[in-house]
């Protein structure tokens, strides 16, 4: 068993939000609520949720990117939450992020030599001389070419403008990188491109991610251990292939049922769920997914299911976690 | 197919040839000659300005009469050849026989004087306001953006009429000496809000973006991500708007001297100028005529050069 890298305990973000044009009143969206797990050194686990649960508030809360409101968060048994100045800036050399949309996350106005450079001028890790041999090395190692580095973004195409996204993650050598949605803005073709090269860095370079995805193919293809969120908490947590044969929440299995597939034994009808995903502000009581689901019973509505193992590595927060199910693949 | 049949190494040479930062200058003045309207533009500004600069040697007459020995004939139409002077009056004389010609060479002094005092004092304004809302947000954010709309929601040529008005008869602004810089002064002031706004805007949208996030990420300090990526991004919008908003300025200044608010009587100025002409236009049209010309060639040159400067200083829209 190889160390944990990333060890995340009932980490909250909440944002206030203001009732109204006229009140001062505010209500609290509770995003992440209670959201515990691990990553181990050179794993990757792979975040998935619908859109609003919390999986890309949770991933920048690791990288502070917002203060989180409660919990901790350890990168190397180093409290995250709690650190400033020099020491923030010292970590975040070790921790990288991948950002979804590649159109937004460049600026238009710099060079690409430059883009991937910066992190290096900002911790004056090079001179000027080794900085653009690094770049030069890093636009290969991601598939560019080297005439790229005079280049503007908006002359690449949505996949290699994430190379280049990539290129300016890795500029550092980070240890750890987050990949927030890193292919769902690109075409399906070039969306396999993106995955392997991420997959080819981390056996080359050691690194660890947290993928952060909605799409349960990309994740089944690039991590090993997946954790499902629901309306800022996590319902299961298992070894990707494992939660795909065994889902035992009643969530994780319609979002199976939701995958496509050109199996054709595999059972067709797919496990539609009713009704809307509550708000974050007002949660349901109880389990969060109970309103939907069509196993609930009337202590889903009453009691909270704590995140239990119940076989090895496999957590499900459910009352009556699903022996088998009929939608896994 | 050029292409293909060079090394790599050549390849990346040729770019950084063609990014060197001379050799972009040329690339951009060979993309503003690639349009005539943007060619057009310039030349109207750079001979704005030069005329603004050199009038004393462009004039062939004083701009006003009472330097003249020789008493100059009155109302002589466009274009006269006249018996006793050197020069033609090539844009006529007006009732008291000054050549409108030598005035509107001269009105181009007061002119560039009012853009660029309104547009410094407007920009300035906006820039504070602006940039301090967008960056700093929350109630600030607040605070100062209904502060603005207030400011917008009042009419901004009758509050100049009012404020210019009133700070004309004053003892230490005798005869009206000042006023045209008081007018100046208040135009650039009343633009401030509508600045403001559009700047305010712009660090917003920059704000927000991913890549402001990446930086942060990598460890920048607000101040890096401030003068590296929100400045650069906001910069040529406010230049785009700068240009445009000179030629606004010279439009207001004039409509102020153009009521009597603004420049002294004969002092030679496009909107004083065509205030003075006003009741004789359809006797002699030519002293009103002129001046107004070069109103509208100058803000119209303004509105072309800002037009290209917005199309080029992006580089999703430059082809250079």
């Amino acid at each position: 068993m190889s160390e944990n890298i990333i060890e995340v305990k009932n980490l909250r973000m909440y944002f206030e939000v203001s009732r109204g044009l006229f009140s001062s009143e505010t209500l609290t969206l509770r995003a992440v609520d209670d959201v515990s797990f691990n990553i181990k050194k050179g794993d990757t686990l792979g975040l998935v949720g619908e859109s609003g649960c919390g999986k890309t508030t949770t991933a920048r809360c690791i990288l502070k990117l917002y203060e989180s409101t409660g919990g901790s968060i350890k990168f190397e048994g180093l409290e995250v939450t709690k650190l400033k100045g020099r020491k923030l800036r010292q970590l975040r050399r070790d921790m990288q992020i991948i950002f979804q949309d590649p159109y937004a996350s460049l600026d238009p106005r710099m060079k690409v030599g430059d883009i991937i450079g910066e992190p290096l001028i900002v911790h004056g890790v090079a001179n000027a001389s080794e900085r653009s041999e690094i770049v030069f090395n890093l636009i290969k190692t991601v598939g560019l070419a080297p005439d790229h580095y005079y280049r503007y973004p908006h002359e690449f195409s949505g996949g290699q403008r994430q190379r280049i996204g990539v290129a300016r993650a890795l500029a550092l050598n980070p240890k750890f990188i987050v990949a927030d949605e890193p292919v769902s803005a690109l075409d399906v073709s070039i969306q396999a491109q993106i995955l392997n090269l991420l997959q080819d860095l981390q056996n080359e370079l050691n690194l660890t991610y947290l993928v952060v995805a909605h799409d349960l193919g990309v994740v089944r293809h690039i991590t090993r251990e997946t954790a499902v969120m629901y309306v800022g908490k996590l319902v299961e947590q298992s070894p990707t292939e494992d939660l795909f044969h065994n889902p035992s929440h009643p969530y994780t299995e319609a979002l199976i049922s939701a995958v496509p597939s050109l199996d054709l034994q595999r059972k067709m009808n797919r496990l539609v769920l009713r009704g809307d995903v509550p708000s974050p502000i007002f949660p349901p009581p109880g389990c969060r997914f109970s309103p939907r689901c069509i196993y609930a019973k009337s202590i889903c509505s009453q009691e909270e299911p704590n995140l239990e193992e119940i076989s090895p590595g496999h957590f499900v927060a459910c009352h009556f976690p699903l022996e088998e199910s009929e939608y896994a693949y | 197919m050029g292409m293909s049949l060079m090394s790599q190494s050549e390849l990346v040479d040729q770019v950084k040839r063609e990014r060197r930062f001379r050799n972009r200058l040329i690339a951009y003045f060979k993309s503003l000659l690639g349009s005539w309207t943007a060619t057009l533009g310039l030349i109207i500004v750079l001979v704005f300005f030069g005329t603004a600069l050199f009038a004393d040697f462009i004039a062939p007459y004083h701009p006003t009469q009472d330097d003249y020995t020789v008493g100059m004939p009155s109302f002589q139409p466009p274009f006269t050849i006249p018996e006793q002077q050197p020069f033609p009056f090539v844009f006529g004389t007006d009732w008291s026989g000054q050549d409108i010609f030598s005035r509107v060479i001269h009105g181009a002094r007061s002119a560039v004087l009012a853009g660029t005092i309104a547009i410094s004092v407007g920009l300035t304004g906006g820039i504070l306001l602006g940039a301090i809302s967008g960056y700093v947000g929350g109630s600030i954010d607040n605070i100062l953006m209904r502060v603005v709309d207030a400011w917008m929601s009042i009419p901004s040529f009758f509050m100049l009429l009012i404020i210019v008005a009133a700070l004309s008869e004053q003892p230490w602004n005798p005869a009206g000496k000042y006023t045209l810089l008081i007018a100046m002064f208040f135009v650039g002031f009343m633009g401030i809000p509508g600045y403001a706004r559009i700047i305010r805007g712009s660090v917003l949208s920059v704000r927000e973006m991913d890549f402001i996030d990446a930086a942060r990420a990598t460890g920048s300090s607000e101040a890096r991500i401030i003068a590296k990526h929100v400045i650069p991004n906001v910069f040529p919008i406010i230049l785009v708007y700068a240009t445009m908003g000179i030629g606004g300025a010279i439009m207001s200044t004039a409509g102020l001297s153009f009521i009597g608010l603004g420049a002294r009587p004969n002092q030679p100025d496009w909107g004083g100028d065509m205030n003075g002409a006003r009741s004789i236009f359809f006797q002699y049209w030519w002293p009103m005529f002129f001046p107004g010309l070069a109103i509208f060639v100058v803000v119209l040159g303004f509105n072309l050069l800002g037009d290209w400067l917005r199309d080029v200083l992006d580089p999703r829209t430059r082809d250079v």
